[in-house]
């Protein structure tokens, strides 16, 4: 076996790892970036438990490998934040409690950001279609499409002032 | 008494943790010189094990310890000890764990799985527990009466026959003979998953001297299971040391040994390096645990106007292989096939069999499932073939307070009438509507449940004051995701005086957090909270005490509120901090608080003599109303709007009730509509998520959580419990309102459009 | 993880071309990894090389030539969804591009790997069956172009040879006297590969349907035309009548090809059902 070297930026810090070609992009957050905050769910891409962004859109973690992702750049829950300041998003699901064991709740976050990434005024019916792929035993749902549509509604704000 | 955050909707104190991927769940715990486990399973559902070959797995490069069931030799189960940690003769379901390698890396543990050969010899098995309940079924347990259980489950011996079990009250030939109708039913309610997003995993340690085995689970019971674990290896109970992680969703199925024991029996050999074990989905789906399935037949006499006479019931429930909380379930099960209705002559006859099966366990709800979803579809059928409004009908039969359970408990029932009322109300009961547009036909439909918790059951704690005045909660109520800490961080707070971010509540750790039965049942808030509101108010005591001296004040004329010390009659106010800062100066102290909660001496849960134990502490009530649409072209039910009324005693924090009911709505529809295992000679052929289909975003009704609050007289602040019981009824009432709208009834879950479907054509061949 | 391969990323067609026809049968082409990551993970990859075709920014165009739109196969269903193009002349691409799993699938898989994958539940091939596309194969020595219903062999099955590659799909602009819908009807509203899915293409002439070109997913052997259903509708005024009539054909047509199964006697009633709303939506009537 062959390792190969590649370039990633996580969270806006450049990494050169050398890779297995089978490794994923969740085995490399996970296991040698100590980015625990991405979660595995089922490993096949049917929970979005892994949903990370890379250039800005939505991605499963589990389904990618290392390799593919050589010069891209990924964020992931942990490079949310600005500093001490969590995203509108993080703010939204904490108020809204839309948040019960939480162990889907980064890869919901993840590609909520992605779609708000596109479209900052999402209806209703585009949070739900869009996060349908995000599978949670908890909340019932509810809280998170809420929190979503609030997290826009404020950032819209924000980018008007 | 006034509260500053108990009744208050307050953020939860765990989400800043789990938004910012911070949150520790099992999965996530990493330690220096950590090996990864892996596990062979049985290719057959029932064989005998001629011989198994470990040689090649040992030599793979990486490879540390090479585990078979002969080598760690034991078994272990909560209520009868049947379950061996790796299979030792016998393999009993398909996936069962008969061998398990730790390695440097997963890869290598894989590699070596796949290279350790088996020679089996099959055996006939059994998968319908009413075939391996009879006579000439192949016996999948041999020595049944010889293992350890409590004496509260009865064994037939030479069996599969787990536990049996039957109870009489009055007079059921004399109920039924004054009954004018007589209405005879059988129901059906299949397994279903718990589908917790994180999967099982355990991470174990063995120190080097051989004297403890530290546990890191996200099991709801940290307690039990380390004691389950001692019983099994013949050690004390603080040389199992478990340690709870968060929990990424319970939901009954971390009740109960898993992940845990391959990771005891590798850590055993593996010379102090800890082992993670992660369940892949399919090792979750096909091998932790799920909801017993169960076969019921009811008979139920009734008069014209709709009065309960009588009920005779008969259940037969799977227990799987192993029975892990099974005989618990089937037994507190059994007794609420009743309902939430006074029915003066019943008999039950309760069996739960082993078939070669995965093991069934606790699911939310504990049983209430199964019998709520006969008792409550029997209900319709009376109130159709008598004429009665289904609403009226239960409201003639529901308890009443001073009503007797059926072990002469007096019943507490304030609030059932209310959780119909509203519940029926908020959907529209009994209002015009248009019923159909096309292919779609609308209907409405209700469900009652009972529910109690598992009394008496006790809780401990500590509360620490540290010297700078906050404040640490020790216990062993582990967060599984429905809000244990915020909760019990509100009472905590109200109880003590303090603000609601002085206080921290560490997960729990059993060599240090006291005893506590289990978040199972409903229990925590009012079994932890009370114990949490006795401690608190100890300390509060003590500080008030401490302040009375420091201050040179009267301790009767102090006051403590939002961590301020105020004199009532200067008005005069001080921090906490301060008081603490000037009694304990730079060298430091401690007030602590201890707190225990048994509802065992309570009047409350007086009963008949021996039959206390199906009393209950408290009841839950809860009532759903859904509305339907069925598209009679493809048969898919569409969930409009679901009202759920739930007597939650006082709402701690109504926004974490709605929560959970929120939640448990979904988890009804998805169980009730989409969630079915197929099984092929015992082998889940939908053994991904992709396959079995859990309910998501797109799924989602309406959903209108209603809190009713019947103020318990014992309970923290008035509170009860909410968890479980807001999953049952919703089968049911979906049940019923397909009803409503096809005159279609099912009787066996879950209801798939293939059945619908199927229905509606043979309704009208036409079509 | 007990997949062992190397892996290669040829920058250019010309170098992915020479690089099948030297390992042919000994590799495996990824491009968005959705179907292939499983078997990767579960160890059932067989192959010694894994070809990444996705930085070849050549397969990566949704363009129009001429009449023709012209796809290439790292197109993702999230692009196609998207495009403006397809949205105007062959919109019934772009609803089963927008159908497919979830939208970080969308993002990640191909059309290319839809084809290819040759799943019988794949979004993305009825509506290319209606659309009556065509797919080109490139090997070193050169190409071949054939319809798509010609491709398949059975499920997961295709002509395509080891040294081959997809390198695009045409098929002809859709003036605005087409009609078409897409319907798809799976187990769990979201996420869910097609149990049944339907596409529907309709040229309408007044108030009658010129031709009509009708394809059900996951139902029957291999993709393909229900032929005998766009008979009746051909040159019909589409009414209630002509739709009952035409869902029945369907349905008939589909248990006459697939052979009745276990799932049948529910997909006979579903098929029928969805059909008629399909082509009610189609016609737009009765909605």
């Amino acid at each position: 076996m062959t390792k190969r070297d590649i370039n990633i930026c996580v969270n806006g810090k450049w990494y050169e790892l050398a890779v297995e070609p089978y490794e994923t992009l969740l085995d490399i957050l996970r296991n040698r970036l100590g980015l625990t905050g991405t979660k595995s769910g089922c490993a096949k891409g049917e929970c979005g438990a892994c949903t990370v962004n890379i250039d800005g859109k939505a991605i499963l973690s589990c389904l990618t490998l290392a390799v593919q992702v050589d010069g891209k750049e990924i964020l992931t829950i942990e490079g949310l934040p600005k500093g001490a300041e969590l995203h509108p998003l993080q703010e939204s699901f904490v108020k809204h409690s839309a948040v019960q064991c939480g162990y889907c709740t980064p890869g919901m976050i993840m590609n909520a950001k992605a779609l708000l990434n596109h479209n900052s005024n999402p209806s209703e019916k585009e949070v739900r279609k869009t996060l349908s792929s995000n599978l949670c035993r908890c909340t019932g749902y509810e809280r998170p499409v809420k929190a979503i549509l609030d997290a826009a509604r404020i950032m819209r704000g924000k980018d008007e002032r | 008494m006034k509260t500053n955050y108990v009744g208050k909707s307050v953020p939860r104190v765990d989400a800043l943790e789990k938004v910012t991927g911070q949150a520790i769940y099992c999965v996530d715990v990493e330690l220096p010189g950590m090996l990864y486990g892996a596990v062979l399973r049985s290719p057959l559902a029932h064989a005998r094990i001629i011989e198994i070959d470990k040689s090649a797995a040992t030599r793979v490069p990486g490879v540390k310890a090479v585990v078979t069931g002969n080598d760690f030799p034991y078994t272990f189960g909560h209520m009868v000890k049947d379950q061996p940690f790796l299979a030792m003769d016998k393999v009993r379901y398909v996936n069962e764990p008969l061998a398990a390698v730790a390695a440097d890396t997963e890869a290598a543990a894989q590699e070596a799985v796949e290279k350790i050969q088996v020679k089996y010899e099959e055996l006939p098995a059994v998968f319908d527990p009413r075939k391996a309940a009879a006579t000439g079924a192949p016996i999948i347990h041999e020595n049944l009466e010889r293992y350890d259980h409590s004496s509260m489950y009865k064994i037939v011996p030479g069996t599969n026959v787990c536990t049996h079990m039957t109870y009489s009250r009055g007079d059921v030939d004399k109920g039924l003979s004054e009954a004018d109708e007589i209405f005879q039913n059988e129901f059906y309610i299949h397994p279903v998953a718990h589908t917790p997003m994180e999967t099982h995993a355990a991470v174990v340690q063995h120190d080097p001297s051989g004297r403890v085995f530290t546990v890191w689970s996200s099991t709801d019971a940290p307690y039990q299971r380390a004691k389950d674990l001692a019983n099994a290896l013949g050690l004390s109970f603080n040389q199992v040391h478990f340690l709870s992680t968060y929990s990424g969703g319970g939901f009954g199925g971390k009740g109960a040994i898993v992940a845990e024991g391959i990771g005891v029996a590798l850590a055993r050999f593996t010379k102090g390096r800890p082992v993670k074990v992660v369940f892949s989905r399919q090792e979750e789906l096909t091998a932790s645990q799920v909801r017993l399935e169960a076969f019921l037949k009811l008979k139920t006499g009734v008069k014209k106007d709709g009065t309960l006479t009588a009920r005779v019931a008969e259940i037969t429930w799977d227990n799987g292989a192993y029975s892990s909380k099974g005989p618990e379930v089937a037994r507190r099960g059994a007794m609420t096939i009743f309902g939430p209705y006074r029915t003066p002559h019943i008999r039950f006859v309760s069996q739960l069999v082993y078939t070669n099966k995965q093991p069934s366990g606790a699911y939310r709800g504990f049983g209430t499932n199964q019998v709520t979803w006969a008792c409550e579809a029997q209900m319709d059928i009376i109130a159709n073939k008598l004429g009665i409004n289904p609403v009226e009908i239960r409201l003639k039969n529901f308890y009443q307070d001073g009503d007797r359970y059926i072990n002469g408990q007096v019943m507490q029932a304030a609030g059932l009438r209310e959780t119909l009322e509203k519940a029926s109300q908020e959907i529209g009961w009994g209002e015009q509507y248009s019923r159909s547009t096309g292919a779609l036909v609308r209907g409405k439909g209700i469900a009652t449940t009972i529910k109690g918790t598992a009394t008496p059951t006790d809780s401990y704690c500590f509360i620490k004051v540290n010297f700078d005045g906050s404040i640490t909660v020790l216990t062993s109520s582990v967060e599984i995701g429905a809000g244990q800490k915020t909760v019990l961080a509100q009472i905590a707070a109200d109880s003590i005086g303090v603000p609601l971010d002085s206080i921290l509540i560490p997960n729990p750790d059993t060599h240090v957090t006291p005893f506590d039965f289990g978040v199972t049942s409903s229990r925590t808030t009012y079994h932890m909270g009370n114990a949490i509101r006795m401690a608190g108010q100890k300390v509060r005591k003590e500080i008030l005490e401490i302040a009375a001296d420091v201050l040179g004040a009267n301790p009767q004329r102090l006051l403590l509120c939002e961590g301020k010390i105020m004199d009532k009659d200067s008005e005069h106010e001080v921090s906490l901090k301060e008081i603490m800062t000037k009694k304990y100066g730079g060298k430091g102290g401690t007030i602590l608080g201890d707190g225990h909660y048994t509802p065992a001496r309570s009047s409350i849960i007086n009963a008949e003599h021996k039959i206390q134990w199906m009393g209950s502490i408290f009841w839950m009530w809860a009532t759903h109303a859904a509305e339907v649409e069925v598209d009679t072209e493809t048969g898919v039910v569409k969930v409009l709007r679901i009202a759920a009324a739930h007597d939650v005693g006082r709402a701690i924090n109504p926004m974490a009730c709605e929560q959970q009911i929120e939640g448990s709505v979904i988890m009804g529809i998805s169980n009730t509509l989409f969630e079915e295992f197929k099984m092929d000679r015992g082998r889940i052929m939908n053994d991904t998520f992709a396959d079995y289909k859990v309910a998501s975003m797109l799924d989602l009704p309406v959903i209108v959580p209603i809190i009713v609050e019947s103020h318990h007289s014992e309970g923290p602040f008035g509170a009860k419990g909410i968890g479980e019981p807001a999953l049952s009824p919703t089968a049911p009432a979906i049940a019923n309102a397909i009803f409503d709208a096809l005159g279609i009834r099912f009787n066996e879950l879950p209801i798939t459009r293939e059945k619908v479907l199927s229905a509606l054509r043979e309704r009208d061949p036409v079509q | 993880m007990r997949s062992e391969f190397a892996y290669a990323s040829p920058s250019s067609l010309g170098e992915a071309l020479e690089i099948l026809k030297d390992f042919g049968e000994r590799t495996c082409v990824i491009a968005g990894g959705t179907d292939l990551m499983i078997a990767i993970r579960e160890g059932e990859l067989r192959a010694e090389l894994l070809v990444d075709i996705s930085r070849i920014p050549e397969l990566r165009l949704i363009r129009e030539e001429g009449n023709q739109i012209c796809i290439g196969p790292l197109v993702t269903h999230g692009e196609l969804a998207s495009s403006g193009l397809i949205k105007k002349g062959a919109s019934v691409l772009g609803r089963a591009a927008n159908s497919v799993g979830s939208p970080q699938i969308r993002n990640m898989g191909t059309i290319g790997g839809n084809i290819i994958n040759a799943s019988p539940a794949a979004d993305t091939i009825p509506a290319l069956v209606v659309l009556e596309a065509q797919v080109t194969l490139k090997k070193r020595e050169g190409e071949r172009s054939l319809p798509i219903t010609d491709f398949y062999l059975g499920p997961y099955k295709t002509i395509i040879g080891a040294q081959e590659l997809l390198t695009k799909i045409t098929f002809a602009k859709l003036d605005d006297t087409w009609k078409s819908s897409f319907i798809k009807l799976a187990r769990r509203k979201a996420l869910a590969i097609s149990r049944i899915n339907i596409a529907v293409l309709a040229k309408m002439d007044e108030m009658r349907a010129k031709e009509v070109r009708v394809s059900i997913g996951s139902s029957t052997p291999t993709p393909c035309r229900m032929e005998k259903a766009e008979a009746v509708l051909r040159g019909a005024v589409p009414s209630a009548a002509v739709i009952e009539e035409a869902s029945r054909i369907v349905a008939e047509e589909m248990v006459a090809r697939s052979g009745v199964r276990p799932s049948t006697e529910y997909k006979r009633p579903a098929v029928q059902g969805l059909v008629k709303k399909a082509l009610q939506e189609a016609f737009n009537i009765g909605l």
